[in-house]
């Protein structure tokens, strides 16, 4: 007998107990995704085993793919998004590095998508079961040629949640490529996190041509983000990898490039005051900035609260959107102040603070598979305290 | 001579994008011939082109056809123009969905998304200028460049090429058929078939690229090379015990100072998923 399933809705609204993975999963379904291309790997995985149990049973169903490889996996991305569909894929680690190739493509087309990378300790196979975060520059650096690609960074589950809509309705307001950056503690960390009632959080669907949509209250000027004219529509949508013009032909002049490229990195820095703040803890007095993201930063906000336990004015820079940097902010609150980077990775995050703050920085680089713990931090504070 | 583009007409106009015409291939180049051929066979489907088939590229010569004409279209990276058309397909199952590249994108640096895509079925029309040669890059050896073929990159041996038919057919395409570019006759039917059957349609389309592969390999001028194409042809015979689908029977032949000797062709094989 062939049992019926009932449809789910895309917003399982209430309180769950679950893991990062899972989070990120329903933060997608939430956002509208309609497709998702993936390669299983290590600790990502549970992604893509999450979707493909809801995708195909919602009421307006999805599509998912498992395919041969993570190239695959990110094309096939770009080639759902430009029939208008919100699409996904999710990777990790050697994965990430395979995708390179479609980031640089999905760039110089302008398309939205959202890649989830649940980091894991490298180089190559690495530390495929323990966590690191050792591709922030790669999210950055990776693909050849210049780009920006708006960069999230998780602390919790509930956050694996409410950052995944935010990196969709990214994509979608700016027309871009969204990388989401988690890491394998939170990917199998379980805890409480609330899903909203639909409708309750704004989702933001990408502009026709012509059309103007807002997001977060604010216009999205179509001088900054051209409107998307997407696959079976009324005009012609073409695009390509090569440089090219507004229609999206090819124009390999050096003016069409230089106008293609800089409109490409002017409309992230015009519309990043809406991307997701980096959060202050204990700021006010501190006389020590930690900054730090990711499952990293609980440890650091562990080793604050047990400074200030002993009179020590330590805070923490939780740093939430990695890429594009947050240079103002940071420059303002480390003012006469020291600063401790910390990281699981071997100056990777310290590069940006540095150049952000023009002066060198005390850090933690703890690239060893697990998050350093809030001793190590402490002992630093102490150290620099001295 | 100058030529004024803006004077000249061509019967197919409409259905080209013009304001990127020139195209940027060499005189006497199959893939004329070959766009020709598939915009006439997706006329003939009677689809609307803009609002219900999409064409997808990669890289080569022949990736540059999809920003030609009037399809909705896409030009990939080098060898994903399969995945890209799976993502569209998977996206909007309304669509038709086109790949139309060459042998080095699909079956080089893409070959592993051509053998899954086969296996999937996924709804695809896969047609391959299959010229045995990267000719953008100046002439180096393709996957089926032949034996005692002269490249740039073959001066001392080539290697065994694929034989695309045989490939196909292992890999589970649903429509199998080769023709030449000499063939424009019956393409644009075969195109349409291709278009129309539901699965994974796979058109193994030999043509010349005689200013850079065909000077040094047999086929000098565009002139000789249709001539020989079409003498070389050989319709094959279907047989119930299926033996006119065994590698021997479906390879082609080549002599470097003669160009083609044998080019089996016709529809290899034609089901519904």
């Amino acid at each position: 007998m062939k049992v019926q399933m009932k449809k789910q809705s895309r917003a399982l609204s209430g309180r769950h107990l679950d893991s990062g993975n899972i989070a990120v999963a329903e933060g997608a379904i939430y956002s509208g995704l309609h497709g998702y291309y993936g390669y299983p790997i290590a600790p990502s995985t549970s992604v893509m085993e999450r979707i493909v149990k809801r995708l195909p049973n919602l009421e307006d169903p999805g599509y998912f793919l498992q395919c041969e490889d993570e190239i695959a996996s990110i094309t096939s991305t770009i080639g759902c998004s430009w029939t208008r569909k919100k699409a996904m894929t999710a990777t990790s680690g050697p994965g990430f590095s395979l995708m390179q190739e479609g980031i640089g493509l999905a760039v110089m087309t302008e398309t939205p998508l959202v890649l989830v990378n649940v980091m894991r300790g490298g180089p190559s196979t690495g530390l495929p079961t323990f966590p690191g975060q050792q591709e922030l520059m790669q999210a950055h650096f990776g693909s050849h040629g210049d780009y920006i690609i708006p960069t999230f960074a998780p602390w919790s589950v509930q956050e694996c949640f409410d950052l995944m809509v935010e990196a969709f309705n990214t994509a979608e307001a700016l027309r871009t490529p969204v990388f989401l950056l988690s890491d394998q503690v939170l990917s199998s960390l379980k805890e409480k996190f609330v899903i909203p009632e639909e409708g309750a959080l704004e989702i933001v669907n990408r502009a026709h041509p012509g059309e103007t949509i807002t997001w977060k209250g604010e216009e999205i000027s179509e001088e900054y983000v051209l409107g998307m004219n997407c696959f079976g529509e009324e005009r012609k949508a073409f695009s390509t990898g090569l440089s090219h013009d507004e229609s999206g032909h090819v124009d390999l002049s050096a003016g069409t490039f230089s106008r293609m490229t800089s409109r490409m990195f002017s409309k992230i820095e015009k519309y990043q005051h809406l991307l997701p703040k980096a959060v202050h803890h204990r700021l006010d007095d501190a006389e020590i900035v930690i900054v730090s993201f990711g499952s990293t930063a609980r440890s650091a906000y562990e080793a604050v609260e047990i400074a200030r336990e002993s009179g020590k004015k330590v805070g923490l820079f939780r740093l939430r959107t990695l890429w594009p940097f947050p240079t103002k902010e940071l420059e303002e609150v480390t003012k006469d102040r020291e600063v401790i980077v910390v990281e699981m990775a071997r100056d990777q995050l310290t590069w940006p603070v540095e150049r952000a703050i023009l002066r060198r920085v005390y850090y933690i680089a703890y690239p060893q598979g697990v998050i350093p713990p809030p001793s190590v931090i402490l002992g630093k504070i102490a150290e620099v305290g001295e | 001579m100058e030529i004024d583009f803006s004077k000249l007409h061509h019967n197919l106009e409409d259905k080209l994008t013009s304001k990127m015409l020139p195209h940027i291939w060499c005189s006497g180049c199959s893939l004329g011939t070959n766009l020709q051929s598939l915009v006439r066979g997706a006329t003939l489907t009677g689809l609307d082109m803009d609002k219900e088939m999409v064409m997808i590229s990669g890289i080569g010569c022949t990736g540059r056809a999809s920003g030609y004409v009037e399809f909705d279209g896409f030009h990939t990276t080098h060898g994903r123009a399969i995945p890209f058309a799976t993502g569209v397909k998977t996206g909007n199952p309304n669509l038709e969905v086109i790949v139309f590249s060459g042998d080095g994108d699909l079956f080089s640096i893409g070959g592993n998304h051509f053998i899954h895509a086969a296996r999937r079925k996924i709804d695809l029309t896969i047609i391959c200028t299959n010229n045995s040669v990267y000719g953008l890059t100046g002439g180096q050896a393709s996957p089926t460049s032949f034996e005692k073929t002269t490249t740039t990159t073959t001066v001392v041996e080539n290697l065994r090429p694929f034989n695309l038919v045989d490939l196909a057919l292992g890999a589970g395409a649903d429509f199998v058929a080769r023709y030449t570019s000499a063939h424009f006759k019956i393409l644009p039917r075969i195109i349409k078939t291709a278009i129309e059957t539901d699965g994974v349609a796979f058109i193994d389309l030999i043509s010349g690229c005689p200013a850079i592969y065909g000077k040094k390999n047999g086929y000098p001028t565009p002139e000789y090379m249709v001539k020989n194409f079409l003498e070389a042809s050989v319709e094959i015979e279907v047989k119930e015990d299926g033996s006119h689908l065994l590698p021997e029977n479906t390879m082609m032949h080549f002599d470097r100072t003669k160009g083609y000797t044998k080019i089996p062709v016709g529809i290899f094989r034609r089901q519904d998923k």
